[in-house]
């Protein structure tokens, strides 16, 4: 049966694509308490991408982690970064997260990866929180990125 | 003989590093065009000499599966080679971007000389 909701092999992917392709190595942080969780709504940018119609995996990113991973992956310098680079930089990160997920839990291509959207951070609700919820915290560069699993209703 | 690109994809942070590769690549690069989806590709690919297509599949309003479909049924445009990056990397999902007339298909997380080496080696180049 198709588990769409699993966090280890998450964890595996996040780390892969965030050393592989940005240059960015980040640190598990199992209990969420290097950085303070306050900190993810007012200045994180939010991000999410569905596999199915109700599916779907909600990351938070610092905008400066998202300006390093921006310059390491483009190659360019702080002088050179623009708004829509750090934008685009999270949808890409959600893209390229998503996509390797999806094949090592889908294989047999019954989801559909969507196009990644910032969301406003305050349609998310409880009541779409997954029967099995959890949250991952990475630390990088001493900044924090999250992944949540939820069902939209 | 200097050759354009034209570069198809929704993020203008992966059109920016496929062009930076290309230019890295070692090939004569003329042009290079961007569109954000595979509708202002098919214009851009109509409007300007194009020698090889670096496209994503997953964009919105046009998809690049369908994309390739409407180049490929196109008599001018369907001699354009078209390279595939996507991080769609599902066996059935490659397989048809191939059936439909990729020239090939590149997985994200990708290695710059990935895309390197496949340019070269479409645009003819020796030792590719």
């Amino acid at each position: 049966m198709l588990n769409l909701n699993n966090k280890e092999i998450i964890i595996t992917v996040i780390d892969e694509i965030m050393t592989d392709m940005f240059f960015i190595f980040p640190d598990l942080d199992d209990d969420g308490k290097k950085v303070s969780i306050g900190e993810i709504s007012r200045n994180s940018i939010h991000v999410g991408i569905h596999f199915n119609t109700d599916f779907y995996l909600h990351f938070t990113i610092d905008p400066q982690l998202l300006s390093e991973m921006a310059m390491n992956f483009m190659g360019i310098t702080q002088d050179e970064l623009m708004q829509e680079h750090i934008e685009s930089m999270a949808c890409e990160t959600a893209n390229i997260i998503g996509g390797n997920y999806l094949v090592r839990v889908d294989p047999n291509a019954t989801c559909n990866l969507s196009i990644p959207e910032i969301l406003d951070p305050n349609s998310i609700t409880e009541s779409d929180n997954t029967d099995e919820h959890w949250t991952i915290y990475f630390v990088a560069e001493g900044r924090l990125m999250t992944i949540s699993p939820y069902n939209r209703k | 003989m200097a050759f354009n690109f034209l570069i198809v994809d929704d993020s203008p942070v992966m059109r920016k590093v496929i062009i930076k590769t290309i230019r890295m690549s070692g090939v004569d690069v003329g042009e290079l065009f961007e569109a954000g989806n595979g509708a202002e590709g098919l214009i851009e690919a109509r409007a300007h000499w194009i020698d090889l297509i670096l496209t994503d599949l997953n964009m919105p309003i046009m998809d690049g599966l369908t994309f390739i479909e409407y180049l490929k049924d196109d008599e001018v445009l369907r001699s354009i080679p078209v390279i595939v990056i996507s991080t769609e990397g599902r066996d059935d999902v490659v397989q048809r971007a191939l059936d439909i007339g990729a020239a090939d298909y590149i997985t994200k997380p990708f290695r710059p000389e990935q895309i390197g080496a496949d340019v070269l080696k479409i645009l003819g180049y020796s030792n590719a």
